[in-house]
């Protein structure tokens, strides 16, 4: 009976990090010479190391059988505020992002766990009310960062990633070692009995909303760093980003089951995914030009027999025209091949 | 109104009977209108097995509850060890030496044996409480060593509990109790959904309890557990204590017809 469970659990857990295996395989071997670089990793890291930062605090919250809606928007607020303070202190306004969050996931904790309403109701409230502030503060417009500078530097590769790795460690150190790690998981599989047991509940659920909100902010901070600026509709439906991340990684919704590592794995599938296919797509369109470049040299027969005139190869010449002409603009690489056709 | 039946009490051994662990007077417990227990008296003696027996919804629960900190009595006194005390906390209940094992046993589904053991008393390096390094290895070591002392045989340490069958469970709920070295394990229906040699196996456990000196209150619905391991019974009807007696002075029907609210003489 127990090695049936094993074997469900084993399944949940590990089917995100099989996932990122076939994607990776799979986008390998439709586009490796795009795909397949160590160029092309480090952006899908760095595309992907605000989410983890968010699905990180997430993780925590939904461990203990939780949810925070409030992630996207804490992440607009502390982003638009850290800008506005970096105009007056200057880079350092980036450490202030944690503290923001924190303790806008401390006005989540105390209404949830003192006001006894449901966290989806409270941080569906704050999801509004930060965006609300947000946007009275920002006047509705972005507020820029100096563009040189250590907010900004932050958002270089790979500080990101390094900030994500730290934070893993941490995090992941700090659920599977220590007693608040256990009780969060003791909460999320039995909040009753956790209670029966003695265990301070009301504070472990304290820190873990507190937490969410500090890497909701500090994830803010990090977006704000990379875009350039403190926008008020950044982070627009990021919650469920990282809830996505959060389960894609095999933690269970209902609370008790999960882990870090899986948290960062299902991060990496969705970022891979989205980075895949775009690669794909760019990839479809270079092969379509090198299609019509072979078209091309057809195309004085298709001149003549107006049968071979497929839409297909309408689209291809279409295409390999708009490359020369951008090609010729450009001034770069002159190409013989690209040269201006006889026929037209 | 029912009559209250106070019949002789007639303790175990005089030794015994010297000094109780604890001693509860007039204790009442309400929920709004509901008067779920009224001015029960009971003393409870180390190494002696009382059982506590009635119907569902004499106040056997409520009892429990209120001398483990889950509830807080409405009313009543309860000296430990002589001295009074107000336990407001399952915490403050378990600093005492007072460990329950409650009928749903609470140990976390989704924890180890292991976690399940130590829980909210984890060995731990560093910081003081939250923040407190598990010990995980020394944990482990004195789990198995727990364990192998009880004679309780489980799959692996390392499962959930979870996983565990009744009696797996029971047994690991029960080791918790003796080991942090309790002085009055309280028992709630532990036989309960048990098949019959993992109920030896408890009644066994609960004998080896009392012969180390540990007050037990043992629940039961079960008659012929109540004649195999108590020394001593107490009654519960409607929320009052219906009759205390020395579980040899009286034999099964006379048990029963008790919890039913009737005299001794009337069985």
């Amino acid at each position: 009976m127990s090695s049936r469970i094993k074997a469900s659990d084993l399944m949940g857990r590990y089917i995100a990090y099989a996932a990122l295996l076939v994607l990776i395989a799979f986008f390998g071997a439709m586009a490796p010479s795009l795909f397949l670089t160590g160029g092309n990793f480090e952006v899908i890291l760095q595309n992907s190391a605000v989410q983890c930062v968010v699905a990180i605090g997430m993780t925590f919250v939904i461990l203990i059988g939780s949810i925070d809606l409030s992630v996207g928007s804490t992440m607009a607020l502390v982003g638009t505020l850290s800008a506005m303070a970096s105009v007056e202190i200057g880079g350092g306004a980036f450490f202030l992002t944690p503290f923001i969050g924190a303790a806008i996931g401390l006005v989540n904790a105390v209404v949830f766990v003192y006001g006894r309403i449901p966290s989806f109701v409270v941080t569906l409230g704050m999801l509004s009310v930060a965006r609300g502030l947000t946007l009275i503060i920002s006047n509705g417009t972005p507020v820029p960062i100096p563009f040189v500078g250590l907010f900004s530097s932050i958002g270089i590769p790979p500080i990101p990633i390094f900030i994500v790795v730290g934070l893993a460690l941490v995090a992941s150190f700090v659920l599977t070692r220590t007693t608040f790690g256990r009780y969060t998981f003791a909460i999320g599989g039995d909040e009753d009995k956790a209670n029966v047991l003695g265990l301070p509940v009301k504070q472990v659920k304290i820190i873990v909303f507190t937490l969410s909100g500090a890497l909701a902010g500090l994830g803010g901070g990090i977006l704000t760093a990379q875009i350039g600026s403190g926008s008020p509709t950044m982070g627009t439906g990021f919650e469920l980003t990282a809830i996505s991340a959060v389960v894609i990684g095999g933690t269970s919704l209902t609370g008790g089951r999960g882990s870090i590592l899986g948290t960062i794995v299902g991060s990496l599938v969705m970022s891979t995914l989205a980075n895949g296919l775009i690669i794909l797509d760019s990839w479809r369109l270079h092969r379509c030009a090198d299609c019509a470049d072979r078209h091309r040299a057809g195309r004085s027969r298709a001149a003549v027999d107006p049968a071979r005139q497929d839409p297909h190869h309408e689209i291809a010449t279409a295409l390999l025209e708009t490359r020369t002409r951008r090609i010729q603009h450009g001034n770069d690489h002159p190409d013989p091949a690209d040269g201006p056709d006889p026929d037209t | 109104m029912e009559t209250i039946i106070q019949t002789q009490q007639t303790g175990p051994t005089p030794t015994l009977r010297a000094n109780p662990f604890l001693e509860v007077r007039g204790l009442c417990k309400q929920f709004g209108s509901i008067q779920a227990l009224s001015d029960v008296d009971l003393d409870i003696y180390p190494g002696e097995v009382l059982g506590l027996l009635g119907d569902n919804g004499a106040g056997k629960s409520t009892f429990i509850k209120s001398i483990s900190g889950v509830y807080i009595p409405t009313a009543g006194t309860i000296r430990c060890e002589g001295r009074p005390v107000s336990i407001s906390s399952p915490r403050v209940a378990r600093s005492l030496g007072i460990e329950t094992v409650f009928q749903d046993l609470a140990l976390i589904p989704n924890l180890d044996a292991a976690a399940n053991l130590f829980i909210g008393r984890e060995l731990g390096w560093g910081f003081k409480g939250l923040l407190s390094v598990m010990r995980q290895r020394a944990m482990a070591e004195d789990v198995k060593k727990t364990l192998e002392r009880l004679d309780i045989h489980i799959p692996s340490l390392r499962h959930d509990v979870e996983g565990f069958s009744g009696g797996q469970r029971q047994a690991i709920a029960i080791a918790r109790a003796i080991r942090w070295q309790a002085k009055l394990v309280i028992l709630d229906e532990p036989t309960a959904a048990l098949s019959v040699p993992e109920q030896r196996k408890v009644l066994s456990l609960t004998r080896q309890l009392a012969s180390q000196g540990v007050a037990v209150i043992y629940i039961t619905h079960n008659i012929l557990d109540v004649i195999a391991v108590t020394d001593r019974l107490a009654i519960l009807h409607r929320g009052r204590k219906a009759a205390e007696i020395a579980t040899k002075d009286c034999n099964e029907h006379e048990i029963v017809s008790l919890i039913m609210g009737k005299s001794k003489a009337a069985a």
